[in-house]
């Protein structure tokens, strides 16, 4: 592990390598700071351009854009009380209560450290446990996986919110669009109408290139006209003290941990993370009273929160091969177009690729802290990029990046589709996540399920004779009832 | 009673109900002997989204006290937008990459009235700038249009 931990540094580090990990972190951090844009879209946008690259360069710059992104969404949170993504929304409450007093640079700086903080524990703990994870998972066979797949599917009524039917309409639409194609057992064609494009299925990248950035870009084009020009206050350049950060440190290590542990749970994405760390920092800390009115405790928090989230998503990706949200299924497309398929045996028969991914996000960090502290007033200036302009931008990039998978217009049409889809859905309040996830683990349940049946001669015995895939059913139906409980909460708690 | 929230579902419904007749056409392999074959998974998908778009609209049928939804569900902007991005991937069909985007980019500036130039210059710079990087560092081939195609035939 040392060995290929250390090469896999040597990698990152390289003439080859840096640069253009230090351009998806910036790309990152650009695309996070523009309110509206998340780090999930800027994976989208900037994927296609990783087609041409060979695999380590492409998931070294998808990963800079990840980690960069997350960061970039609380420039725009702490500058204009607009969070960037929705990761970030928790440090509106400090951060811009900082900018307020004219310190933002301190925020920012804060923010820099905190996130470092967090995305750093967080790959280190990644490194630790994944390995773990993935030799225990090459004991899975036909039936642990399909009961895996169903677990992985009950990620979809944990990030439906407070409407639970609408999460499961649209993971029912993943479903559906993923039996398009020739049936993986028997090779017969299912909604295929006689077009060959259809044969080999609907192509994931297409559709959340539509679903994430087309969608998006066209929600945003409604309120582009009415926005105000974004103008800053004033502030001083002067960053953290000695004692800022000598009084944040056991906070954003904490939440770091807390949030690497929220990050590797399936369906808790960086949003809920970065709130889960602010409430147990203002929990844990002797003066309560100052959270929401500039503590930088609240901030830090919040932020090694959300960055701390980066590693633990990637465990069941790369462990499990099953996305735990939207941003790592993006990534676990990315995987698939390199030809690499996520999951234990990635680690036994491509280790190289996987401590490549671990060495990056450890450098992606430590060129997230330097970028972060040396470009502050650089990306004060990004806020400022008028929206008017960036979305026909993204509009073209989502077009050339969904022809570029496989030279096909046939493509093009359907990213075009998904965004007109995806844009509707938001309109009625559905989420758009949980389509592309069923998306995901819809063939892997189905074709699992029917392997299994095969091998127990169509006896349905092997869902409780072997104890994995019972203890995965297990959590199944638990998550399945803790999801309703929850909706629930939340639904009496609106009312 | 909002109309345009038990829209969707109803539509969802239909769809769901064309898919099941499509699905009873799937053939059947003569050598299958599972007991589950290729039209189960999407018969149970599609059974499962009729229950959940039912459940929806009998949601919105009893929920009598949120206020009913007036704003459009369209504005001209978000018109524009859906039959933009359509034109884009129709025009890029026939012109190819480079003619289309600058059309394109022209004709959105154009649509919100901007007059600065600098947006302009953005756009050519965007244009060639992708081009060249898809071109000649990615070495990946945009499309070159139909109509460039004939005229090189």
């Amino acid at each position: 592990m040392i060995d290929h931990l250390f090469n896999g540094l040597l990698t990152a580090l390289s003439f080859d390598i840096l640069p253009i990990l230090i351009f998806g972190v910036v790309g990152g951090i650009t695309l996070g700071a523009m309110p509206g844009l998340t780090a999930t879209m800027g994976v989208a946008i900037l994927l296609p351009f990783t087609f041409g690259m060979d695999s380590t360069a492409a998931l070294v710059m998808l990963i800079g854009v990840y980690i960069g992104g997350i960061y970039g969404g609380s420039i725009a949170a702490i500058l204009l009380n607009t969070p960037g993504t929705p990761a970030s929304a928790a440090s509106v409450l400090d951060g811009y209560t900082l900018t307020k007093k004219g310190q933002a640079a301190r925020a920012l700086s804060i923010s820099a450290i905190s996130s470092f903080s967090g995305g750093f524990i967080s790959t280190v703990l990644l490194i630790l446990f994944a390995p773990i994870l993935a030799n225990f998972a090459l004991r899975f066979n036909a039936p642990e996986y399909f009961a895996l797949a169903l677990f992985g599917l009950t990620i979809i009524c944990s990030i439906s919110g407070s409407n639970l039917l609408k999460g499961l309409l649209a993971g029912s639409i993943g479903l559906l669009v993923s039996t398009v194609g020739l049936d993986p057992i028997t090779s017969v064609p299912r909604f295929t109408f006689g077009m060959m494009d259809l044969y080999s299925g609907i192509s994931i990248i297409p559709v959340l290139i539509g679903l994430f950035a087309l969608s998006e870009a066209l929600t945003q084009l409604e309120s582009v006209v009415t926005e105000k020009k974004q103008t800053l206050r004033n502030f001083s350049l002067k960053m953290l003290s000695r004692k800022d950060l000598k009084e944040i440190t056991p906070t954003a290590v904490k939440s770091g941990v807390l949030g690497t542990v929220i990050g590797s749970v399936p369906g808790a994405g960086a949003d809920i993370s970065s709130f889960v760390c602010y409430n147990e920092a203002k929990r844990a800390s002797k003066t309560p009273e100052e959270f929401g009115n500039g503590s930088i405790k609240g901030l830090s928090a919040a932020e090694a929160g959300n960055n701390g989230v980066t590693g633990g998503a990637l465990v069941p990706l790369l462990t499990l091969g099953v996305p735990g949200d939207a941003v790592t299924a993006v990534l676990l497309g990315a995987l698939v177009i390199q030809g690499l398929t996520p999951g234990p045996l990635l680690f036994t028969h491509n280790p190289e690729v996987v401590y490549n991914i671990f060495s990056s996000m450890l450098v992606a960090n430590i060129v997230m802290l330097i970028v972060g502290l040396i470009g502050i007033r650089f990306f004060c200036k990004i806020i400022e990029i008028p929206r008017i302009l960036m979305i026909p931008i993204i509009m073209f990039l989502s077009v050339i990046g969904a022809y570029s998978i496989n030279n096909s217009m046939f493509d093009i049409g359907v990213a075009v589709f998904f965004g007109l889809l995806g844009f509707t859905l938001l309109k009625c309040r559905v989420p758009l996540s949980p389509i592309l996830i069923a998306m995901i683990l819809g063939p892997m349940a189905e074709t699992n399920l029917r392997k299994s049946l095969l091998m127990y001669e169509n006896s349905w015995s092997f869902l409780y004779d072997r104890p994995i895939a019972l203890f995965f059913l297990v959590l199944t139906a638990l998550s399945i009832y803790s999801a309703v409980k929850f909706s629930q909460k939340k639904k009496k708690a609106a009312a | 009673m909002n109309v345009k929230k038990i829209l969707l579902p109803s539509v969802i419904i239909v769809i769901s109900v064309v898919a099941l007749y499509f699905i009873s056409q799937f053939s059947v392999p003569n050598f299958q002997d599972a007991s589950v074959g290729s039209k189960f998974f999407p018969t149970a998908i599609a059974v499962l989204q009729i229950i959940i778009c039912f459940f929806i609209i009998l949601g919105e049928l009893l929920d009598t006290e949120s206020e009913s939804d007036s704003a459009p569900f369209l504005n001209k902007y978000s018109l524009f937008g859906a039959v933009f991005i359509i034109g884009y991937a129709t025009t890029i069909y026939f012109l190819g990459y480079f003619l289309a985007t600058l059309l394109a980019f022209g004709v959105y500036l154009l649509f919100f009235r901007t007059k600065n130039l600098y947006y302009y210059l953005v756009a050519i710079v965007f244009t060639v700038v992708i081009y060249y990087v898809f071109a000649n560092v990615f070495y990946v081939a945009l499309p070159e249009g139909l109509l460039t195609e004939l005229l090189y035939d």
